[in-house]
């Protein structure tokens, strides 16, 4: 007995020798990378792999808005004229990237971007301010699927480079707007000379293969296996060490966790709750792997519909909080993993106001405001009813989540309590999406998700957004749509987010949503990966080496 | 004169219309919109309006009606084009061509390999029905074939990847060598094949069965033949037959995929594109991949056809 033990510590320490620094338990638990990670001097060479769960429909950010394609490309392969600074925490200003530096007008309608002259793209062509001119108007551009984009420049007068200097673009807007010069500075730039003949661009070489400034190139794209990107070795700034990058494509989270096992991987992404907190540990992979976990902007939410009877009313809403045990679920289903949230905004920006905490479970709470609302068993049948309508409604689900068919059946139960009916339907991704935003629904769930801090609440909180924009939930309060209309041209950041904290608690006093939590993305590293650096605006990787096995 | 087979072939015409007008009419009548799922009900804000999509719908040809569009879909087909996949513009034909040749690469080898299990399988199995060896053989092939794919591919992952098999995709990056593919088939094409197993052994021992009642059976017993010539000269050829029934009607199923053993082992097959057309409504591929079927249908029923003809000289499509 005690002999074992003296071979295990032996063997313990053994294994610290090693390793020079081993990650202390509070980093491996907190998901943080130990200091460790930055240290030593960086080597050149190598590659490096990641497990990709999901293939993104194309390399195109002018024609998709999937999440996995940023991730990819931004600041790696195409650059911007400005980009987030991703050590300032968690503000993320911008610092200079394809342009040296710019101005803005004192009217705030006017920015002129000084571009670097050193810069050439992947194929050897010579970079300018008529590459960002051509991409602003590629987006502008009817025939092209750039939906996603085209509302950053609605109020854009006039884009182009100043006369006779082609390394100086100058942008008029109409109005001002606080988002506009973000938008344009942290626009990925494509290379006018592809863009001129690549039509909508879903028929171009550049969709699928695109060609930009960064200090990585494309490479490769074998449909279904793998995406790869090489070195530029002609990048303006600082070159990056690792050779190469290969995304691998596993769907399968189980065969994925075992490839992780055996070692193919060197950053892993996405791990499932469960495979992040137990069953790394259980595959001991401690001392092989870093645990990584931040949080994007993201958050889910429980939505009322207004325009239901039920829900008109403020109090009901705010009884729905009271009645969901939030924190329970959080333990239980989400392992604690998942930040409880009450605001629209990235839980660490200034924008949110963190006084406004999570309502406790209370359902003596819930039912007393309830009654209040005039919702009560007048009819003795064991559901509430309010001038004839029994508290009777459906909650509407996309069939694929995890998380919502464990949320719903409690939901279910814990109303029935309460005197009230729930009942659950489901429906595939696709058709939930259009239900949703036709206003099909009496509550439903989503998650909003975000690749920059910064945000105009605009589409989803705006009440001339319940027709054509994103506020599904039919909200409508003039308080909350003066905020937004005088955020949206208030430029000072400060300014801005003492308007956007107010509108917090109009939302948290209105309760049109139920807030919940910030998912995490849970991902793991090998050891020998270095100088890797998590932020809101994802991994960069040109500051990865890889430390000598 | 026409020839009876062209005949044939100009009999399918009328069913592959059918076939497409029904396909393309549920299609635009399925709920739902046109996009690409980012997984786990999450929406990504600034690209989700109601707005955008209308847009989108419009840019589509979504909005067409029924009749028109079909039309117009129709005419490129003839014309050879498929249309270009919703999801990321390329034509479906080049997705087609990359998805398919990975489906037959699982499919055609698991498909030999179930005739040759189950050929032999189902012929021990019918020489002594009721026999403890039937009763072995048939069990076994039902407890193969009530195992969920799911299941099955987890432990052969689990089981394989501790003994160095590749258990993911279909090649190692860099090399290019028979041999690698191969390892890389093992798994996918051990999970495709197992299930079909029953199905294929009960029809060939139902069919031996069905010819050992036969005369021609009992007169070459009673000329005194061994029992395995009986069996392997006589009742045996006679009973291929039903198989190549059988084997046109399983010819489609070469080309259609399967999704959940194509997600598992990584590989981008016909199951793992329609499926994603299905979800994403991705309407021109999934039409593709109903034309694709249906035309394999049909070429199916003509294959055994032709394959009956040349087995039994009593049959044949120039008639009498």
């Amino acid at each position: 007995m005690l002999r074992c033990e003296r071979l295990a510590l032996i063997a313990l320490f053994a294994a610290a020798a090693a390793d020079a620094a081993p990650p202390s338990d509070a980093d491996w638990q907190e998901g943080r990378l130990p200091a460790s990670v930055y240290e030593g001097t960086p080597r050149s060479g190598g590659t490096l792999v990641i497990r990709l769960d999901q293939e993104p429909p194309s390399l195109d950010k002018l024609t998709d808005a999937a999440l996995a394609i940023d991730w990819m490309l931004e600041r790696k392969v195409l650059e911007s004229m400005a980009e987030p600074d991703a050590g300032k925490h968690p503000e993320y200003p911008l610092k200079p990237a394809l342009a040296t530096d710019w101005t803005v007008s004192p009217d705030q309608l006017t920015f002129t971007f000084h571009l670097r002259r050193d810069v050439v793209w992947h194929d050897g062509e010579p970079f300018n301010g008529k590459d960002v001119v051509a991409t602003v108007r590629k987006i502008l551009d009817p025939s092209v699927r750039a939906m996603h984009l085209r509302n950053n420049f609605a109020d854009l007068e006039d884009i182009s480079t100043a006369p006779g200097d082609d390394f100086t673009v100058v942008a008029r807007y109409r109005k001002p707007y606080f988002l506009a010069f973000r938008a344009l500075a942290t626009l990925s730039i494509y290379p006018a000379h592809l863009l001129s003949t690549s039509g909508d661009m879903l028929h171009s070489a550049i969709h699928r293969a695109p060609v930009g400034t960064g200090p990585f190139r494309f490479e490769a794209w074998k449909t279904g296996e793998r995406i790869s990107f090489v070195r530029n070795d002609r990048y303006w700034g600082r070159k990056a060490y690792l050779d190469r990058i290969v995304y691998r494509i596993v769907p399968d989270p189980a065969v994925g966790f075992q490839m992780l096992k055996n070692g193919e991987f060197d950053v892993y992404l996405q791990l499932q709750p469960q495979q992040w907190a137990r069953d790394l540990e259980a595959a001991g992979l401690q001392r092989a792997l870093r645990r990584i976990k931040f949080y994007s902007p993201n958050y889910n939410w429980i939505g009322w519909n207004e325009q239901r009877p039920w829900f008109s009313d403020a109090r009901v809403r705010q009884a729905m909080n009271y009645a969901i045990d939030t924190e329970g679920i959080r333990k239980s289903f989400l392992l604690g993993l998942d930040r409880p949230t009450t605001c629209h905004f990235y839980l660490d920006s200034s924008a949110c106001d963190h006084s406004l905490v999570p309502r406790s479970y209370d359902p003596k709470r819930a039912a007393q405001l309830l009654d209040e609302a005039g919702w009560r068993d007048h009819d003795g049948d064991g559901v509430r009813d309010k001038d004839g309508v029994p508290f009777r409604f459906t909650f509407l689900m996309n069939a694929d989540s995890v998380f919502l068919d464990k949320l719903t059946p409690y939901l279910q139960q814990e109303l029935r309590k309460l005197g009230v009916e729930m009942e659950i339907r489901k429906v595939d991704w696709a058709h939930f999406v259009q239900l949703v935003e036709e206003h099909q629904f009496d509550a439903t769930s989503l998650r909003w998700g975000n690749t920059d801090v910064v945000q105009d609440p605009y589409e989803i909180w705006h009440s001339s957004q319940t027709k054509d924009g994103s506020n599904y939930v039919l909200f409508q309060d003039p308080r909350v749509d003066a905020l937004i209309e005088q955020a949206r041209t208030t430029l000072d950041d400060a300014r801005r987010n003492e308007l956007y904290r107010k509108m917090g608690r109009l939302l948290y006093d209105e309760a049109p949503y139920t807030f919940l939590y910030s998912r995490p993305s849970l991902d793991a590293v090998k050891n020998r990966v270095r100088g890797i650096r998590p932020s809101v605006v994802w991994y960069d990787f040109q500051d990865v080496w890889l430390a000598a096995r | 004169m026409k020839s009876p087979l062209a005949q044939r072939l100009l009999g399918t015409v009328p069913t592959f219309l059918g076939i497409t007008f029904i396909a393309f009419a549920l299609v635009r009548a399925a709920p739902g919109h046109a996009l690409a799922f980012e997984g786990d009900s999450a929406l990504r804000q600034g690209s989700a309006t109601a707005a955008q999509r209308r847009e989108y719908r419009r840019m589509m040809g979504l909005d067409d009606p029924l009749l028109s569009g079909y039309g117009r879909w129709l005419t490129h087909v003839v014309r050879g084009d498929l249309g270009d996949s919703f999801r990321d513009g390329r034509p479906v034909r080049v997705l087609l061509g990359e998805a398919l040749p990975v489906t037959l690469l699982l499919s055609l080898p698991s498909l030999v390999l179930g005739y040759l299990l189950a050929i032999p399988i189902g012929l021990l199995a019918a020489a002594r029905p009721g026999g403890l060896l039937d009763r072995i053989l048939s069990s076994g092939v039902f407890v193969l074939y009530s195992l969920p794919v799911q299941w099955v591919a987890l432990v052969l992952v689990v089981a394989a990847s501790d003994r160095g098999l590749p258990i993911q995709g279909l090649r190692t990056e860099g090399t290019s060598s028979a041999s690698d593919l191969l390892l890389h088939l093992v798994l996918p094409v051990a999970c495709l094949t197992y299930g079909s197993l029953a199905v294929l052994s009960r029809h060939m021992r139902s069919s031996m069965l069905e010819q050992m009642g036969q005369d021609y059976v009992r007169t070459a017993r009673a000329k005194g033949l061994s029992e395995a010539a009986v069996l392997l000269k006589h009742a045996l050829p006679n009973s291929l037959l039903s198989m190549i029934t059988l084997f046109g009607l399983t010819f489609p199923a070469l080309a259609s995929g399967a999704v959940i053993v194509e997600r598992i082992f990584g590989l981008p097959g016909m199951g793992k594109l329609t499926f994603d057309a299905v979800l994403g409504r991705d309407m021109p591929v999934l039409m593709g991949a109903v034309t694709l079927a249906g035309v394999m249908t049909m070429l199916g029923l003509l294959v055994s056809d032709l394959l009956y003809g040349a087995a039994d000289p009593r049959i044949s499509l120039r008639g009498r």
